[in-house]
């Protein structure tokens, strides 16, 4: 069933267009929204800087072992991970407490609900718009043909069943402007933009444990590092550099 | 020194000798491009620097790791995400505009997608030259300039593609 529909062009300017520019600006407004908002109620919490510095210190031991001698290392690797009072030594009770606790801090939750619905809203709201003014009638074709099985979830509003897959309702169009967007948004708002969404649900389920669990995945890594001094070795390497100046 | 106005060759070795305990003892001090950064050691090694000379600085992919001899490598982690970076705003810029082209061109089906592949293939290659074949002092791998995120753009390209070929031909 390969004849070529002859669309409207009415609906060219006055869907896709329209439908696309409103996607784009709708991320703009939610990226401004979102950080105007974030900087009016931020106060860092200390005790998560704290531990926020603590592993990016035992993480520069970890990466420098090598340029400082034995001895020196094994003394720095205890005062991290010791028993009693190790920098990274968390002990099992403690570490589910905090994780808890970050659960039920009011201030956090608020957080993060807000984050949640900055995030939902502006989607439900276009999609419902979509929904109710563009329906029912042939929007897009698109250019790869597809299978007989997605005809129920791309052809939503249209009621003839011998249309060919390809051609698209506007509700597959919203679709796909919401995940090609990402890529559009992360060139023209720079790295940190709120509009990718399953980035900032991985971040939000891991920022619970980010704490406690970091520091006992630091202290493991830091177990692990063999060190092997580099100074006996840097003879021989610097002969090899100056051979390769001098040739 | 201002991170945003380096654009050559940084390479101030100073070394003093003295002696200590009857073996002498060599203190150099080394600027790493991109960041002051005071390495004093008590090692006796030449430590150059290929600065990469750039007009743009922003696109431009940075040294990480900044030994020649690479028994032992020094990873500058902000230098490494800079460079992600880099690929990731190429890779996405290159897939729209591929979208756009293999719409206006009229490709549909199968012949669309070896064009997204295409694309990518040429973004590759292009950093590559643009990190002048040698690849380690700049990123991990091979792996990461051929392989990663190879299919992140494809979303973006079908998005774009869809828009142009409605546009231009069933306009």
């Amino acid at each position: 069933m390969a004849e070529d529909l002859v669309l409207d062009t009415a609906i060219r300017d006055w869907v896709l267009i329209p439908l696309s520019v409103v996607m784009v600006l709708i991320g703009i407004l939610r990226y401004f929204v979102s950080k105007l908002m974030r900087s009016s109620n931020q106060v860092p919490d200390p005790k998560m800087i704290k531990e926020g510095q603590v592993v990016i210190r035992a993480r520069n031991l970890r990466a420098a072992a090598n340029f400082i001698p034995a001895k020196s290392f094994r003394s720095r690797r205890v005062y991290f991970s010791n028993e009693e009072n190790g920098l990274l030594y968390v002990p099992k009770g403690q570490a589910q407490n905090a994780q808890a606790q970050m659960f039920s801090d009011p201030n956090m939750a608020m957080d993060m609900m807000k984050k949640n619905l900055s995030m939902i809203i502006p989607q439900t709201l276009t999609f419902a718009w979509v929904n109710f003014f563009f329906s029912g009638f042939v929007a897009a074709k698109i250019p790869f043909p597809l299978t007989q099985r997605f005809r129920s979830m791309l052809q939503n509003g249209i009621d003839l069943s011998t249309v060919d897959v390809s051609y698209v309702s506007s509700r597959s169009w919203y679709f796909l402007n919401l995940f090609g967007l990402r890529g559009l948004f992360s060139l023209i708002l720079g790295e940190e933009n709120a509009t990718d969404d399953t980035q900032r649900m991985m971040q939000m389920s891991g920022f619970g444990f980010d704490p406690t669990r970091s520091l006992g995945a630091e202290k493991d890594s830091l177990d692990i590092v063999q060190h092997e001094w580099a100074l006996p070795k840097f003879e021989q390497r610097a002969e090899a550099v100056l051979k390769k100046l001098v040739s | 020194m201002c991170r945003n106005s380096v654009a050559a060759v940084l390479c101030d070795t100073a070394a003093s000798a003295f002696r200590v305990g009857g073996r002498s003892v060599c203190r150099w001090r080394i600027y790493v491009y991109g960041t002051k950064s005071l390495v004093s050691s008590k090692r006796r090694e030449i430590r150059r620097e290929k600065a990469m000379a750039s007009r743009d600085e922003s696109s431009v992919p940075r040294k990480q790791s900044s030994d020649v001899a690479d028994e032992i490598s020094t990873f500058n982690a902000e230098n490494m995400q800079n460079n992600a970076k880099i690929i990731y705003y190429s890779r996405t810029f290159m897939s729209i505009i591929g979208g756009v082209i293999a719409g206006i061109l009229g490709f549909t089906g199968l012949t669309g997608f070896i064009v997204y592949f295409l694309v990518m293939a040429i973004t590759s290659v292009g950093i590559a030259a643009k990190a002048g074949f040698s690849v380690l002092p700049y990123f991990n791998s091979w792996n990461q300039i051929l392989i990663d995120g190879f299919l992140g753009g494809l979303l973006s390209f079908v998005l774009f593609w869809t828009f142009a070929y409605d546009f231009v031909h069933i306009f």
